[in-house]
């Protein structure tokens, strides 16, 4: 295990409007920083930028996009990068993340976290949309692995090795999303612990936790329940081997109060201090 | 066309689409488990579905309730089958909705004017900021120079032209109250929305008033809008209207 290169930064939660009041109020316990949906903030004004200067203040802040969409030919536009990095400069995050994904092509947006094919192709069409990104915000990237719900008769990688060499070609990090292994695994039939020792601990900077719904005969990455036992689990795996990594729930859905969810996010902490706190 | 592109676009017809699977994207889905591939692909299809609806329901949460379930789930169904999002943010999905509605439903353009109103007020809750141009911006101002001044608009400013009494039919559904019934106004009415302190805000507009700021937002300078200005004491009503919109911060510094 080597030191990530962005510093461990604790545990945080996912910014969102019906907690705006809360966290104007008193400093929220328990909570290191905040992650934000970037696309919300990107040439906008008014109060939900004013609400995030006010957070800003108070928090570090990581930038999580959703419409990056590095796995396509084109890839993200100009204007798309420009937007991210004039935040970016505004808010001076901690990091920024999107998903090993695409969302659309020809110039829509499905505003889904589709899956691609683990082909050689796709793999150098992420890797050269990735260094583009990169040298464009003059720094790494995080990008995330996404819950899938098929694969293609024409991969030529698990997803896992898929990750990591996306990753390692690019010099990219790795915004692990423990829930999405767990809902994959069972989707694909693997097990997860397979993916989590394919993944370079180097290179995993943060961790996702998350809710799913379990429906007929697949398991949907829904982001409206509490984490789920196994995805605690599996997430104590990924720590056991990646070390202390910075770690925030997402709850897009079915948001319970602000101190509900840091109350779960005190679990994770837990967690984490159990196996890597050193006694006072 | 390689093989990446070949998916994609194939994914993407697929869940734009009616449902219809074409042979290429069916065989190039793994068989896997007891799902069959078009039971995975449906998944995508579906939640595209039910995501670009919610969007529109929370866009437009009042024209949904004036219009009915069944209405506007018809009339957002039409919507993304024609105009599928470019937007970066799924926030901006409902762009063209109003217009949409307008089309859809000649006979009932007071929905669409209801539509187009609160897209309004959405518009002016997270337009770009701007500095504002209060009466400090024009002190030094020397009296010659009014006439060539250009005053440009707060981006959260917008002037809507209504035909019905839609304003009072948004006003009774956000209390939950029976909306009156849709009459036409006896002579349109310029409706100014925007933001102030951070919330989006509406007034009417005389006929003066809403000229003037008609013609500053068309670029015209301060000369020129008391020129097309009419009626006796244009001096006057202008300048009330000038400290107006500086303390209502319509005004970009």
């Amino acid at each position: 295990m080597t030191t990530p290169l962005y510093p461990f930064a604790g545990f945080g939660l996912g910014l969102r409007t019906a907690h705006y009041v809360d966290i104007a109020a008193a400093p929220v316990p328990g909570v290191d920083w905040f992650e934000i949906l970037s696309e919300n903030y990107m040439d906008a004004g008014g109060k939900p930028l004013a609400m995030l200067d006010m957070v800003r203040r108070d928090y570090p802040v990581v930038m999580h996009g959703v419409s990056m969409s590095v796995g396509t030919i084109e890839g993200p536009s100009d204007t798309y990068l420009r937007a991210l990095k004039a935040l970016a400069d505004r808010i001076d995050p901690l990091w920024i993340s999107d998903h090993l994904c695409w969302t659309g092509t020809m110039g829509r947006n499905l505003h889904d976290l589709l899956p691609l094919p683990y082909t050689d192709e796709a793999l150098a069409v992420v890797v050269r949309n990735v260094r583009r990104v990169q040298n464009y915000l003059e720094r790494p990237i995080l990008l995330e692995n996404v819950s899938s719900y098929l694969s293609f008769n024409d991969d030529a990688f698990q997803e896992w090795d898929f990750v990591r060499e996306v990753a390692e070609q690019s010099d990219s990090l790795i915004l692990l999303d423990v829930n999405n292994v767990y809902v994959s695994s069972v989707n694909h039939g693997f097990d997860p612990q397979t993916y989590l020792h394919a993944l370079p601990a180097r290179r995993v900077q943060q961790i996702h936790l998350a809710g799913h719904s379990v429906q007929q005969g697949i398991i949907i990455d829904t982001h409206d329940h509490p984490v789920a036992d196994p995805v605690w689990r599996l997430y104590e795996s990924a720590l056991r081997r990646f070390g202390p990594v910075s770690t925030m729930i997402e709850r897009d859905d079915a948001i319970p109060p602000l101190a509900d969810l840091a109350a779960e996010l005190q679990r994770a902490r837990g967690m984490s201090d159990a196996l890597f706190a050193v006694p006072a | 066309m390689k093989g990446l592109q070949r998916i994609q676009r194939g994914f993407q017809d697929y869940v734009l689409g009616d449902g219809a699977v074409a042979f290429e994207l069916g065989a190039a889905i793994r068989q896997q488990g007891a799902l069959t591939a078009h039971d995975r692909l449906a998944i995508y299809h579906n939640a595209y579905r039910v995501r670009m609806r919610e969007a529109l329901n929370e866009a437009y949460q009042r024209t949904w309730t004036y219009a009915g379930d069944e209405l506007f789930g018809e009339l957002a169904g039409t919507y993304l089958a024609a105009h599928p999002s470019s937007f970066c943010n799924l926030r901006w999905f409902g762009d063209r909705f109003a217009d949409f509605v307008r089309q859809q439903l000649p006979d009932h353009p007071f929905v669409a004017e209801l539509a187009v109103f609160e897209w309004a007020l959405g518009l002016a809750f997270d337009a770009s900021d701007a500095p504002v141009a209060g009466p400090a911006a024009f002190s030094a101002l020397a009296p010659a120079a009014w006439a060539d001044l250009v005053l440009s608009l707060h981006p959260s400013v917008q002037l809507l032209r209504m035909e019905f009494n839609s304003v009072a039919i948004w006003q009774a559904l956000g209390q939950e109250q029976a909306p009156p019934a849709p009459v036409a106004l006896p002579a349109p009415c310029v409706w100014l929305v925007w933001r102030k302190d951070n919330q989006p805000h509406f007034r009417s507009l005389d006929a003066f008033e809403a000229d003037a700021l008609a013609a500053l937002a068309a670029g015209s300078s301060f000369g020129r809008v008391c020129e097309l200005s009419a009626g006796p004491d244009v001096a006057q009503r202008m300048g009330r209207c000038l400290q107006d919109w500086m303390s209502q911060e319509l005004l970009r510094g």
